[in-house]
């Protein structure tokens, strides 16, 4: 394998040092993502996910333990914290929240007007974060920001990370609170930017739906800890580590475990719905 | 290093020590009420003794609520640059202006006498005294109590027409609310922070500069701010709130024995403050 | 049924006003009964008009044209509005913007302050509210620091003290992991075992799957209406109106689209699962005989 482009090694991160509050996060995380990949982290709600991802960009320096971005230092003081923000792209939870504009153009042109660069170029990097999130450029660059519906809103928000042109491209809950239409959409979208656009995607996900659909691989998180790593395919068939760590199994993995346990030969990794039906059929027409 | 946007996360209005002493369970209404007494007491007693009569018990009372000192002592530092300057100024100035007194001094414009030398320690002092009864008061009382308290002894306004229950609502909305807007702000900082904004780097003297700097949190916040409040008001009109209509308590206070013995008690202690003659 | 419904929703037409002469309707000649201890889904994709309709049934929208009779009031009578909301409670979407109090049990007896309960009922409804949602052991705590799930779950909670017939959930899982959503839906589940009637607003296809009636919602229109079974037999239709439909109906269509003895009409999978070794057994003997 080349250098990955994250690399983390023994991270820990404590809130609240030295206070009654104290709350450890992160203990001992070690992660590896190669570039390309579209990597899922799963765990359920305070499990350190959110944490982990704020080291990627620099927002929460390493307390102890390394992180290492595309060969630069996160722990090192000299870090151009504007550089590494500029490689990786974090959207946070519900990003819609974060417009300011009154226009959908110029606030996906903020992070490139902060970088400094030419009109022209700002112009062309808007018109393909716009083009990248499914928004066409002449039509929305001047509507208003609010009178957007909320997946819409959620898309400029994409696109206003994306106008960075970041090289790793990290997602808190991308999907969260959004219609089914809508979700679809927003995921095919990501699919894009990581299989066409060749972006490392990095997400955390409490919907396994969408976890099976989307990753290459899956680090899944409890207790601060990252417990176990694998394709969607390897975790999905770990029901016991999966019940263990309270994670939820898409439906179609629920049926084929059910009918495994009644006896049948079958194979449970097969976790789209698609791929459940054909073990069914192949029961079936045995 | 790590707590460059965790500054907000932090925030606890009152920090509720809840040790379960005598005072933790005084009845909110008497509590406040003592408290008000006593403040009124420190601002009018200008006496050495007497002050120093008034800290002793400010120190009791952090024994007696079973709070350790050094809570007290902590809020007093970063009072301690005004309480100069304060001192200073007074020293400076005031010899002049209060009368009487031996003259130790005569500079210029600069009077010294013992009484503005008085004036000084004593204004110290309360400001001591000050910090260390609103320590034990907000340390011992939950912000819920703080508020119930408040709107009991606020009851008579009602009298005058004044919004006293929406008053009391409003503040416990806000209190409420602190905790939710700090991480919403700590949040929107980091957001807007990933996609390259800076905050509070500019030159000081660009205050146009600086103030633009913030309109990717202010903005954003006032909008999430807005759209919690209409969700809330939602909220509150499915469940059958009516503004100004009457409204039933679901926590009563009952004063006991020990509730009017505290009260009379800070009435003695500042009555004692107040009868000493030095 | 023959019982008398909880909730009449009559010819209900809405549209919100712009500015003087611009409007944007929302809701069209919508019409609907809830029964009492019925549960029904409310599905539809944004802007389809189900969260205004649910927003109607306790009558925090009053509709421009028709009515909305909740146990004989209308939700007009703005003096009798208070009937209505302490009957048909309801549950929001976001667990942060719906709490009042600084304080679990405070914000729990909010609603009862409302209404003018006495001190000592208070004590009794705050206490069996909270137990029925499991948060008795949270009452003192202040909110902030609850998960989603459990805000949610103390948002229930503060209806239930109002002892109310119906209990409306406006996507009230939609911001919560898959976690806390498995607990507000056994909450749910137990309130409806006890003869709440449950009205449902909700993305979630596995929350449809439990109710007894399921409304498709469209262009501010009811365009589908049925058991949950009877819905997600029209996987075309449902498709065109971009919703989903669970996982089991799809797999159930997917088997039988390529062995035809396999039912299609299946939701839940444990149907699915029934119907493997109903089709397996049959096949055995048909080759064994």
């Amino acid at each position: 394998m080349t250098q990955p482009i994250v690399h983390v090694e023994n991270l820990s991160h404590v809130y609240m040092q030295g206070t009654p509050l104290e709350h450890r996060a992160l203990d001992q995380v070690s992660i590896q993502v190669a570039e390309g990949e579209c990597l899922a982290i799963i765990g359920h709600t305070g499990s350190g996910k959110s944490t982990l991802i704020q080291h990627f960009n620099g927002l929460i320096r390493p307390q102890s333990g390394k992180v290492i971005i595309n060969g630069m230092d996160v722990s090192s003081p000299k870090i151009d914290i504007r550089t590494l923000r500029r490689q990786v792209g974090l959207v946070f939870q519900n990003p819609e929240d974060q417009l300011f504009e009154k226009l959908v153009g110029d606030d996906v042109a903020y992070g490139p007007f902060r970088m400094g660069l030419p009109l022209e170029e700002v112009r062309r990097r808007v018109q393909w974060a716009m083009d990248l999130v499914g928004l066409s450029f002449e039509e929305m660059k001047d509507r208003p920001t609010f009178a957007l519906s909320g997946g819409q809103k959620r898309k400029v928000a994409l696109a206003g990370v994306l106008s960075l042109q970041p090289k790793v491209l990290v997602l808190d809950e991308p999907t969260a609170g959004l219609d089914p239409r809508s979700r679809l959409e927003l995921l095919d979208r990501i699919r894009r930017l990581n299989r066409e656009e060749k972006l490392t995607v990095i997400f955390v996900s409490h919907n396994m739906e969408e976890v099976a659909k989307l990753a290459d691989r899956v680090y899944v998180m409890a207790n601060g800890q990252s417990v176990c790593e694998g394709t969607p395919r390897q975790i999905f068939g770990n029901q016991e580590l999966l019940r263990q760590h309270h994670i939820g199994t898409p439906e179609s993995v629920d049926i084929l475990y059910r009918l495994r346990e009644q006896g049948y030969s079958i194979d449970p990794s097969a976790f789209l719905p698609e791929e459940t039906a054909m073990e069914i059929l192949k029961l079936m027409n045995r | 290093m790590s707590a460059e946007f965790e500054l907000t996360r932090n925030i606890t209005i009152g920090q509720y020590l809840p040790t379960a002493s005598v005072v933790h369970r005084l009845d909110p209404r008497f509590k406040l009420g003592a408290f008000v007494i006593l403040i009124l007491a420190i601002a009018i007693c200008d006496t050495y003794v007497g002050n120093l009569f008034a800290l002793a018990i400010c120190i009791w009372m952090f024994q007696i609520s079973k709070i350790p000192l050094h809570y007290g002592i902590s809020g007093i530092k970063p009072a301690i640059p005004f309480i100069i300057i304060l001192a200073i100024m007074q020293l400076l100035f005031y010899g002049e202006v209060v009368n009487g007194g031996t003259v130790y001094l005569k500079y210029g414009f600069i009077t010294i006498t013992s009484e503005s030398v008085r004036l000084v320690i004593v204004s110290a002092m309360r400001f001591v005294e000050v910090i260390f009864l609103s320590s034990v008061l907000t340390l011992s009382t939950s912000t819920t109590e703080l508020t119930h308290g408040m709107e009991r002894l606020l009851g008579p306004l009602e009298k005058v027409k004044f919004p006293v229950h929406a008053f009391a609502l409003i503040i416990t909305i806000a209190v409420r609310f602190v905790p939710t807007f700090a991480m919403e702000m700590e949040k929107m900082m980091k957001a807007q922070a990933s996609r390259g904004a800076d905050f509070g780097t500019g030159e000081w003297w660009r205050i146009i500069q600086r103030t633009k700097d913030m309109f990717p949190i202010i903005i954003p916040l006032f909008n999430v701010a807005l759209s919690r409040a209409e969700d809330l008001i939602l909220a509150m009109e499915a469940r059958c709130y009516t503004p100004g209509a009457a409204r039933t308590r679901y926590t009563e206070y009952k004063a006991v024995g020990k509730d009017y013995a505290a009260l009379i008690a800070c009435i003695v202690i500042s009555a004692v403050m107040l009868a000493i003659p030095w | 049924m023959t019982a008398q419904p909880i909730i009449r929703v009559e010819n209900v037409s809405f549209a919100y006003q712009v500015n003087q002469d611009q409007q944007i309707p929302v809701l069209q000649n919508v019409s609907l009964e809830v029964f009492p201890g019925e549960y029904v889904a409310i599905i539809g994709h944004n802007g389809s008009g189900k969260s205004t309709l649910s927003k109607h049934l306790n009558g925090i929208l009053t509709p421009s044209e028709g009515d909305v009779i909740v146990n004989g009031i209308n939700t007009r009578e703005k003096q009798r509005i208070h009937e209505v909301r302490s009957r048909v409670g309801m549950v929001f979407q976001h667990p942060d913007n719906q709490i009042v109090a600084t304080i679990v049990e405070d914000d729990v007896a909010f609603g009862l302050e409302n209404i003018g309960t006495s001190a000592e009922e208070m004590k009794t409804r705050v206490d069996f509210a909270l137990e029925a949602v499991g948060m008795s052991a949270f009452r003192h705590r202040p909110p902030h620091h609850l998960s989603g799930g459990q805000k949610q779950r103390i948002a229930i909670a503060g209806i239930l003290a109002m002892k109310p017939q119906c209990l409306v959930m406006d996507e009230a899982t939609s911001m919560l992991d898959s976690y806390g959503r498995r607990d507000i839906l056994a909450v749910v589940r137990k309130l409806h075992r006890e003869g709440m009637t449950i009205v449902t607003v909700t993305h979630h296809m596995s929350e449809v799957v439990e109710a007894d009636r399921v409304i498709v919602m469209e262009g501010g229109k009811i365009v589908l209406e049925g058991t949950p079974r009877q819905v997600f037999s029209h996987q075309e239709r449902l498709r065109e109106l971009h919703l989903d439909v669970p996982d089991a109906s799809r797999i159930a269509h997917l088997v039988h689209s390529g062995h035809s003895e396999f039912s299609r009409d299946l939701i839940h999978i444990g149907e699915v699962v029934a119907e493997v070794n109903r089709v397996y057994i049959r096949q055995a003997e048909a080759s064994g005989s």
